[in-house]
């Protein structure tokens, strides 16, 4: 089964000269960790975004082709079923925290989501722990180290529990123990049929990657 | 050998609760590449921000260059120390990446052809010189970061202090910031670097200093 499908992908950036995919053609398997990797400049968090559907909603361009996730066009997804299908995280964490605690950044997803207010303790729970970031809970993400703010933004998408997590150089700030931690869980994650997509310029943290997709 | 940052006997916290220094003393050694290292949290870039003089400590005294900071305006340490934030859009202002490289030597008063020339030469050498008119936030992450060195790098500046250079460059790009780095030594200008990468580090660093909840735990030169 394929979790995500791009069909003869080519879109430009607003202003830009050149379109910076121009037919492009990828199947990624479901349940597997795959890793993208390529040149700083290449497209990598282009792709990531035209995945995940923030390009063409949030971010605009010449945007033509087609991006299955599990058969279905992104186009097509509701919010709520976007949301449960795919997450993605940052580059750049900062911009992705805005929430006055770490407490209320990692409850206001599931919240959207209208999920049950035990289903999200219990997320919660199990992020806090998976992360090791119990100690962070009740800090401003202002008042975080860069690094810490990485995990809390990996930790704010996977209490969404998407089928298919996104990660855009989600080991750029970790130290060594943190980057063994979370290398950990999305091999267990992989275990229970998720699947990853990361993109990575070092070598050493794709080795958890099945497949790597050279762009 | 002569000290370029001395920290004495300092003591820092951000919040009421756990001082993240108390009693911190480190000298750090102008002709050196200083490496700092040290798990998330541990107060690598807080400690980068008191040498800058971006924060103040509670308690005693920073010296940069033999000058206690205390009484430094931070435009004078700016032009002393070059600064490479860990995340490079804290840097970026300018409408453009020209102006970027260009506008703060320009507003000094230095004069225009030399400004040009330098920024023509870093850009290339950062192989950015596609993106002369483009609007910096609109950049990759890592020709953000690559811009922010070399914007940086514009002051011709006598010491460098660079909070992980190298998150998110692609290794050809590693390798630009090696040059770059190794000819900064040979010029006799050192730099503190905080870094996680181990094959950098063990490629450039004559001293390397392990820090942990504000305390160094390992402290060796090579
Ligand atoms: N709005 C825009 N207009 C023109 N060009 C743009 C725009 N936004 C991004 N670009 C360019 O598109 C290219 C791809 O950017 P992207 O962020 O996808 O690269 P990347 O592979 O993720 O790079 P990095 O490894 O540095 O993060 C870059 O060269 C960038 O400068
Ligand atoms: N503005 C702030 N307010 C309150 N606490 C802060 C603030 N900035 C950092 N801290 C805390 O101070 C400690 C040291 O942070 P610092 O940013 O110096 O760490 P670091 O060693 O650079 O970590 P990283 O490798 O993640 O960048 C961390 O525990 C962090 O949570
Ligand atoms: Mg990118
Ligand atoms: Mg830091």
């Amino acid at each position: 089964m394929k979790a995500i499908v791009v069909e003869n992908l080519t879109f430009s950036h607003r202003n830009a000269e050149r379109p910076l995919f121009e037919g492009l053609n990828l199947e990624i398997e479901s349940g597997r960790i795959t890793a993208i990797t390529g040149r700083s400049g290449c497209g990598k968090t282009t792709l990531c975004q035209i995945i995940c559907g923030i390009i063409p909603q949030s971010i605009k361009g010449d945007l033509s082709g087609s991006v299955y996730l599990y058969g279905k066009k992104t186009g097509e997804l509701s919010i709520a079923e976007r949301g449960e299908t795919v997450g993605y995280v940052f580059q750049n964490p900062s911009v992705q925290l805005f929430s006055p605690t770490i407490e209320d950044e990692l409850v206001f997803g599931p919240e959207n989501l209208c999920l049950e207010q035990e289903d999200i303790k219990a997320r919660l729970e199990t992020v806090l722990d998976q992360l090791s970031i119990r100690s962070l809970l009740y800090k401003n993400p202002t008042q975080l180290s860069l690094g810490q703010q990485q995990l809390v933004a990996l930790a704010a998408v996977l209490m969404l529990e998407p089928k298919i997590l996104i990660c855009d150089e989600v080991f750029a700030y970790l130290d060594q123990q943190n980057a063994e931690r979370v290398k950990a869980l999305f091999l267990k994650m992989r275990e229970m049929g998720r699947t990853i997509l990361l993109v990575s310029h070092e070598r050493a943290h794709v080795d958890i990657a099945d497949t790597v997709i050279q762009l | 050998m002569s000290a370029v940052i001395q920290f004495k006997n300092i003591a820092f916290t951000y919040t009421q609760d756990m001082p993240l220094f108390s009693a911190f003393s480190l000298t750090i050694e102008q002709a050196h590449i200083t490496i700092l290292r040290g798990e998330n949290g541990s107060g690598k870039t807080t400690l980068t921000r008191l040498a800058m003089g971006m924060l103040k400590p509670l308690k005693g005294s920073i010296f940069l260059l033999g000058n206690d900071i205390a009484s430094m305006q931070l435009g004078e340490i700016g032009q002393k120390v070059g600064y490479a934030f860990q995340s490079p859009e804290k840097q970026l202002f300018a409408a453009t990446v020209y102006e970027e490289m260009t506008f703060p030597r320009l507003l000094l008063g230095h004069p225009e052809q030399e400004v040009f020339d330098r920024a023509d030469q870093l850009l290339k050498q950062f192989d950015l010189q596609a993106y002369k008119e483009m609007y910096p936030r609109l950049l990759s992450f890592g020709e953000k970061r690559r811009l922010a060195i070399a914007a940086m790098l514009m002051n011709n500046p006598s010491y460098l202090i660079l909070d992980e250079p190298t998150a998110s460059l692609d290794d050809e790009r590693v390798e630009v910031l090696s040059a770059v780095i190794e000819q900064q030594k040979k010029e006799k200008r050192g730099m503190l670097i905080v870094s996680h990468n181990e094959a950098f580090i063990r490629r450039h660093g004559d001293r390397i200093i392990t820090l942990e909840r504000g305390y160094v735990i390992d402290d060796s030169y090579r």
